[in-house]
């Protein structure tokens, strides 16, 4: 057979797949540092454990925070805590020291995952998200230290059990933190082509 | 090869709303026409049209060697001589393409004829991938094709699957196309962005015009992030001819096309195909319009084209009679090539011209547009096909 057996369309059109439910409705859920922890937990079996883990690593590059200073990082997950964007050293041409002054991007280590399943059902998929640690407290900036999204969202001080939102579980983060150098100048592309369509 | 008359779906733009499907009809002129499909044979689709597009794909990466291996081949391309390196340096580090269109002239008899490709901003692709393959069940259900009739569409998994095959160096895709309302360009990105999701890419839009540069030199988008991956439906011999192409060298932005993809996309390329493969059953003897060469094709029919036209524009089409039709439009400065005439093969006054598909640099599908004469122009009707043994 030549043509594919299914075709959907996931965000376009009324046919758009949707998630049931309340979004603000709480699950029960685990974050922990790493596969170990959760399968002592013992909450979730091994198996669980691994995958869901395996999951949050396949997401941690799209979902960590960016960053365009080392030391804005650092700030915000702490001394240490901070990698170069990998993809992003894959598109220089010359490699080498990536600093802000050459345009390095900054994220966080993955610091744990969040586990979570979305009926009461016991059967139901289970889902995970990479999860970020946060700096110690400094004076007047609210409680630091603990375990939150790559959105921001505060999930646990510890490791452990948690109670989050259904949103929080099946969210992904699609705005990347605008910290760093503002944008001197725009509208250097597009100017040749307002008359028509780009249509070949 | 057949074009066959049918009747419509008496609710078909109540299902082009249902996907999205906005451009059907432009200026109150059909653009998707289901009044008649075309039907192939398999051998038609597999021995013909892939096997040529397969073919054709190589000699085009030999092309592109041997183009970069030519200071003047990339004056002839128009190539700025300032971005040859940074061009050159995404083919050595084997950036990886998406997708393209070439666009052939074939009847159901002897090779395929490459008239060109379309290989940096192809259109015509929702409707290659999604629409005429609900078209194609939409028939079958109602038994106005047979239950086995097939479609050469494998499209929209392709592109999921390059997508996913895309995600370990680009988890972070923007996609942009110009402002301005064109519901074409942003329907076609629309559904890309779609395809990328799919592929487990975390997306965003954003107009060309709104691209911004920071202070290191890096492109951003309109909350200040760095733009890691750009998808963009925008040419890239404009871009590197406007304000911020002093930044592509530089940029740390991973594009989609790749920049070597616009030697490819440059119509200068069959003049470079026919200089190294000449008398290939698949190719137009072409040459560039300047080159002494070019004299063998004047007195026969033939076809002169702008490097960087598109959509039929400025294209001048001589018959072997000496009668000419010329299509008007802003291009030509840039050079020209001259090509053999080819005219489409005409199916009761309807002119096709097969538009094959590949992504991921493999043949996967196919449309088919047809016009009411030789040249095909943007108010060219695409019509669904299917294939039917």
């Amino acid at each position: 057979m030549k043509r594919s057996l299914i075709v959907r369309l996931a965000l376009m059109g009324t046919a758009a797949l949707t998630l049931s439910g309340c979004n603000d409705e709480p699950v029960p859920g685990g974050a922990f540092q790493n596969a170990e922890q959760c399968r002592t937990d013992g909450r979730y079996s091994a198996a669980a454990c691994d995958d869901a883990f395996g999951n949050a690593q396949a997401r941690h590059m799209a979902e960590a925070p960016r960053y365009q200073k080392r030391e804005d990082c650092e700030a915000a997950h702490g001394a240490a805590a901070c990698e170069v964007l990998p993809a992003h050293l894959a598109a220089s041409a010359e490699g080498g020291t990536t600093t802000a002054a050459t345009g390095g991007i900054f994220i966080p280590y993955m610091a744990g995952f969040l586990i979570g399943q979305m009926a009461g059902r016991s059967d139901a998929a289970i889902l995970s998200r990479p999860l970020y640690g946060s700096a110690p407290a400094t004076r007047g900036a609210g409680p630091g230290g603990g375990l939150h999204t790559g959105d921001g969202t505060r999930i646990a001080g510890a490791p452990g059990a948690v109670s989050v939102s259904r949103g929080v579980l099946t969210a992904s983060p699609d705005k990347v933190t605008p910290v760093g150098r503002p944008v001197v100048q725009r509208g250097g592309f597009g100017s040749s082509g307002r008359a028509a369509s780009v249509a070949s | 090869m057949r074009r066959v008359r049918c009747e419509e779906r008496h609710d078909w733009r109540a299902r082009a709303a249902e996907v999205g499907f906005e451009f059907h009809t432009t200026g109150g002129q059909r653009y998707w026409d289901e009044s008649a499909y075309y039907s192939f044979t398999l051998e038609e689709i597999e021995q013909n049209i892939e096997a040529a597009t397969e073919e054709v794909a190589g000699l085009c990466y030999e092309a592109v060697e041997h183009v970069l291996a030519h200071e003047r081949l990339l004056d002839r391309l128009a190539i700025p001589p300032p971005l040859r390196d940074w061009i050159a340096a995404s083919w050595t580090g084997r950036q990886r393409d998406l997708y393209g269109r070439m666009d052939f002239r074939y009847d159901g008899h002897g090779p395929p004829q490459l008239y060109e490709f379309n290989a940096d901003t192809p259109t015509g692709l929702f409707e290659a991938a999604v629409f005429q393959w609900l078209w194609l069940e939409d028939m079958r259900a109602a038994g106005r094709l047979p239950a086995h009739a097939d479609q050469f569409n494998t499209i929209q998994e392709r592109l999921i699957d390059a997508f996913a095959a895309l995600a370990p160096e680009m988890p972070r895709l923007h996609l942009a196309c110009v402002g301005g309302g064109h519901a074409e360009d942003r329907g076609t990105v629309a559904y890309l962005e779609d395809c990328a999701h799919q592929g487990g890419i975390v997306t965003g839009f954003l107009f060309m015009e709104e691209i911004g540069v920071d202070a290191a030199g890096q492109f951003c988008d309109l909350d200040d992030a760095p733009i890691e991956a750009l998808f963009k439906l925008y040419p890239w011999e404009w871009m590197l001819r406007e304000p911020f192409a002093v930044h592509l060298p530089g940029a740390r932005t991973r594009f989609i096309e790749p920049p070597w993809k616009m030697l490819i996309s440059n119509k200068g390329l069959l003049a470079v195909l026919w200089e190294m493969f000449p008398g290939h059953p698949n190719l137009l003897e072409a040459y560039f319009a300047d080159d002494p060469a070019a004299k063998r094709l004047a007195g026969g029919g033939h076809a002169r084209k702008p490097l960087f036209g598109r959509e039929g524009a400025n294209i001048r089409l001589v018959a072997e009679g000496g009668q000419s039709i010329d299509e008007p439009g802003p291009y030509g400065a840039e050079g020209h090539v001259v090509q053999a005439l080819a005219t489409p093969p005409s199916f009761d006054g309807n002119w096709p011209v097969i538009g094959s598909w590949l992504v991921g640099g493999e043949p996967c599908g196919m449309g088919v547009r047809e016009d009411d004469g030789p040249i095909t122009r943007n108010s060219a009707r695409f019509v669904p096909h299917a294939i039917i043994d």
